[in-house]
């Protein structure tokens, strides 16, 4: 079979539906990846058009551009918009379109999965941008500190906009980081081990890990306010037994990571291009994945010092300023990896170089302001200041914006196939690069002259006229600037001629496939040796497109990929991937109606369409493996390799352990919730604890001798059904929380026992389905039930311990007092 | 998967203690350490809550330099990390020594 034939093949086999239907149907990494970052353009415009209404009202003291009320809403969006409609999902994008050309392999683990994340992220962000419209969008700022967000503060609809559409569109990044995980330790080309991968998807594999860990105590602080809210349950209010605080420590738990999930990809696409740029390689690869990954986890141990000025004890303060200035060393060793790569390479001024240079100045000055906020007693006179402001977007701006439009510059060849013709581009970074200096510079003054955020005005005589006149007029240049990016990327995208491939002479591997990409990626997966496979062997497309890698025959006419071992990077088996198909937005759509419910308190419709979500999922997975085992399937190479219907660890095994880390640690926020008000809120202790009594305990031992024992008995009937039988015992000692505390909005020790109380009837009831699904595919004679026994496992494993932990914590004072 | 294991679990480490001797600050500056019959005074607690911190944190270097050879770059990678959890520790456990307690 020659190239063309093949390609063709592969194309029939690969591409999604023709017409309007494809955009719903499709499951294609390529077409995803762009979709999200055509979507997060979108909202980076909306956020942008927000940004331009605050600096017309900042322009001139007592502005009667927009009352408060709806300047408040403006910039709560603003931020909202940008951080979590524009950010995450332009690196999820990137990283969807990116990360199976640069491993050399077809697709991510789940495409179906990356279709659901992508449509839950147009469907909560699409709540939102409602809520603008309409007049009800957040107006308590990005942060949403109780008790202004609470029901006493903010008694409309607005704050449920938030707490419910935000949480909508975090599935999709909780999707998202699940497949980017799963995809980079298991879905590679043949050869390249962990060490040798492009740098890129180890940071892409940090800032999934991050969002993993980072955004739980988000949606635990979310769901735990929306409940106060809605139903009265006191988490954040003092009278209680609540404590405001606490929404502040789950809020930046959150918050702090965020923000070097934002940097981290940035500082991947710097370390990709600023080689290819310097005509080099990346110097000291080593010292920057140990940079990347000591960023990462010291960001989770600096939340506080966005506390610094809510009076906890100078030690408290201490131990984060320490951690805080900590945090610039590893990026101090990226950004002298980076000019050292520079000085050892023969660097061109070429487009993507020009941003990566505006990057390197203005996210220095950044993180100089943030060891400067660093200290404790400069914070607590810039806190809540125009300073901050100023440091925030330095960093962000500089840190994430920047060195983005490098990489969409860098690799829009790549998705449009055209030459590159970037005479507007310079005008564009220019005004942009004078714009964004000339709105922030001055900033910093103006809140060191005592200018607060969040103002809709000042005073004449404030003596801050001047600074945020000028401010205001760069603020239009800016934005003048990031338009003139729009239109030369869109009109490179229409009417620039064909390009070569590899324009830039760049090493990795998804420059060596035609481009625009083909449907399947590459004919056939290469087995490669080092980071810059094609700088190693630049003959290897022609290779690649000739079928001479693994898995070059299309006859069996199905969409395959290999999966390898995560250490040597020697294949272990084929995936076979579902098809095209409309399941996802469905999902999406239902999921959409289940919050939906939520926001307008039709309570009642909430259970059915969880039944609905339900239900799709039981279908999405029933519609895997097969029920005849195929044995050993040749893969190229006299290699042969069984399907992953007949492995123990599938795919799906791997990403219920990392989504089980996600869920791990929201369970672990919500102890930690439960630790903080017992220690730290005031009116605890309660009226009384609950006392146990027999029932929920002896349920609960029930479970504890069941479960272990089903499990052990893997592959039998009999286990999965005892199993169960312990699951069920499980959710009912749980159960026996909830009748014993009948009202949970008396105090925040009853509210938070519902909280737990609830988590464990979610996951046992959640681990019994799966056993009912197991045992629905023993008896239909499916071979994949070894590898679903082993998600069950699992889960209902899972489902014990934290039952477990849960349910004595909540007993515990009740035996003891 | 061991060396993603080897290159992360010290860092975590020290993410574990750094966060456990905060709560334990938490715990000692609240009236709940005097109501739990504590006769340990909360600087006391903390010292000892940090020095355990410490020797954990030396053994995870020893057990790191000690532990089979992956590659040589991954080897690098979680010494490096070994180390910079080890000083991260130290510099962040200071305030223990050098701060007030409860005020």
């Amino acid at each position: 079979m020659n190239a063309l034939r093949r390609h063709r093949a592969l194309t029939r086999i690969w591409a999604s539906e023709g017409g309007w239907k494809g955009w719903f149907t499709t499951v294609s990494h390529t077409d995803l990846g762009r979709m999200f970052m055509l979507v997060s353009a979108f909202y980076f415009v909306l956020g942008g058009i927000l940004a331009m209404l605050i600096r017309a009202q900042l322009a001139t003291p007592h502005s009667a551009f927009m009352g408060p009320e709806v300047y408040n809403q403006v910039f709560t969006m603003h931020g909202t918009f940008m951080m979590f409609l524009f950010a995450i999902p332009m690196f999820e994008g990137m990283a969807v379109y990116l990360l199976p050309k640069l491993l050399g392999t077809r697709d991510l683990a789940f495409p179906r999965l990356t279709a659901y994340g992508f449509w839950c992220y147009v469907f909560g962000g699409a709540m939102l941008v409602f809520a603008l419209l309409a007049g009800i969008a957040p107006d308590k700022g990005w942060v949403m500190y109780p008790p202004l967000s609470s029901t006493l503060g903010s008694p409309g609809i607005n704050s449920d906009f938030w707490l419910i559409g935000i949480t909508f569109v975090e599935i999709s990044a909780i999707a998202a980081a699940v497949e980017i995980t799963v995809t980079i330790l298991r879905y590679r080309a043949p050869g390249m081990k962990l060490t040798e991968m492009p740098i890129f998807a180890w940071y892409a594999l940090i800032a999934a890990l991050m969002i993993l860990t980072g955004f739980p105590p988000l949606i635990l602080g979310s769901i735990l306010l929306e409940l106060e809210r809605a139903f009265g349950l006191p988490f954040f209010q003092v009278t209680a037994g609540g404590d405001a605080l606490l929404w502040q420590h789950l809020f930046w738990l959150f918050g702090h990571p965020e923000v070097y999930i934002i940097f981290l990809p940035a500082a991947g696409a710097i370390s990709t291009v600023l080689p290819v740029m310097a005509r080099t390689t990346l110097l000291g690869y080593g010292w920057v994945v140990a940079a990347a990954v000591a960023l990462g986890v010291l960001s989770f141990g600096l939340w506080v010092h966005h506390m610094f000025t809510t009076g906890i004890p100078h030690m408290g303060l201490a131990f984060f300023s320490a951690a805080s200035t900590l945090v610039a060393v590893p990026t101090a060793v990226q950004i002298f990896a980076w000019i050292g790569t520079l000085w050892k390479g023969r660097p061109q001024l070429k487009l993507p170089m020009l941003w990566l240079l505006g990057f390197f100045a203005t996210f220095v000055m950044g993180g100089l302001t943030g060891v400067m906020v660093a200290i404790v007693p400069f914070d607590q006179q810039v806190h809540d200041t125009y300073f901050i402001v100023a440091h925030l977007h330095y960093v962000l701006i500089g840190g994430f914006v920047f060195p983005i439009l490098a990489a969409i510059y860098y690799w829009v060849p790549h998705v449009t196939g055209r030459r590159t013709f970037f005479k507007l581009g310079q005008v564009a970074f220019a005004l942009v690069f004078v714009g964004f200096h000339g709105t922030f510079l001055i900033q910093h003054l103006a809140g060191l002259l005592g200018m607060r955020r969040r103002i809709d005005t000042y005073p004449d005589g404030a003596g801050w006229e001047a600074m945020n006149l000028l401010s205001s007029v760069s603020s239009f240049l800016l934005a003048i600037g990031f338009a003139l990016v729009i239109v030369d990327l869109t009109i490179n995208a229409l009417v620039a001629g064909r390009g070569r491939r590899n324009p830039w002479g760049a090493g990795t591997l998804e420059w060596a496939m035609p481009t625009p990409a083909a449907a399947y990626n590459f004919a056939s997966l290469p087995r490669v040796g080092g980071p810059d496979p094609l700088a190693a062997d630049p003959d290897i497309a022609l290779r690649i497109a000739r079928g001479e890698g693994y898995l070059g025959d299309p006859s069996r006419n199905r969409r395959e990929t290999l999966v390898l071992d995560v250490t040597t990077a020697e294949p272990r088996h084929i995936v076979v991937y579902p098809g095209n198909t409309a399941l996802p937005i469905r999902m999406a759509l239902v999921t959409g109606v289940f919050f939906l419910a939520m926001l307008v308190k039709a309570y009642w419709i909430v259970p059915l369409a969880a039944v609905g979500v339900i239900g799709c999922a039981l279908y999405w997975a029933w519609s895997l493996g097969s029920k005849r085992a195929e044995g050993p399937l040749p893969v190229g190479h006299g290699l042969s390799l069984p399907t992953s219907a007949e492995v123990v660890d599938p795919p799906g095994w791997w990403g219920s352990v990392f989504l089980l880390l996600a869920d791990g640690t929201f369970f672990g926020s919500l102890l930690f919730g439960y630790a903080f008000l017992w220690t730290i809120a005031p009116n605890w202790p309660p009226s009384s604890y609950m006392t146990p009594g027999w029932v929920g305990p002896a349920l609960a031992v029930l479970s504890l001798v069941l479960v272990p024992l089903g499990l052990l008995l893997r592959g039998r009937a009999l286990g999965v059904g005892l199993a169960a039988a312990g699951l069920l015992a499980l959710f009912l000692s749980a159960l026996t929380l909830l009748i014993a505390l009948p009202d949970p909005s008396a105090h925040a020790y009853d509210a938070t026992l519902w909280v737990l109380g609830g988590y464990v009837m979610l996951h046992a009831g959640l681990a019994l389905a799966m056993a009912l699904f197991v045992l629905c595919r023993m008896r239909a004679g499916f071979v994949s039930v070894p590898g679903e026994s082993a998600v069950l496992r699992l889960w209902a494993s899972y489902a014990v311990a934290t039952g477990a932990v849960a349910l004595t914590v909540a007993w515990l004072p009740g035996w003891v007092g | 998967m061991k060396d993603l294991l080897r290159i992360s679990l010290p860092i975590t480490l020290w993410l574990i203690s750094f966060s456990a001797i905060y709560g334990l600050h938490g715990l000692v500056c609240s009236a709940r350490w005097a109501a739990l019959g504590n006769g340990l005074a909360p600087a006391a607690a903390l010292a000892v809550a940090a020095l355990v911190a410490l020797v954990l944190q030396g053994i995870a270097v020893v057990l790191v330099y000690l532990s089979p050879a992956g590659s040589v770059r991954m080897r690098f990678v979680s010494r490096a990390l070994a180390i910079v959890a080890l000083v991260a520790l130290v510099w962040t456990v200071l305030p223990v020594a050098f701060t007030t307690s409860c005020i």
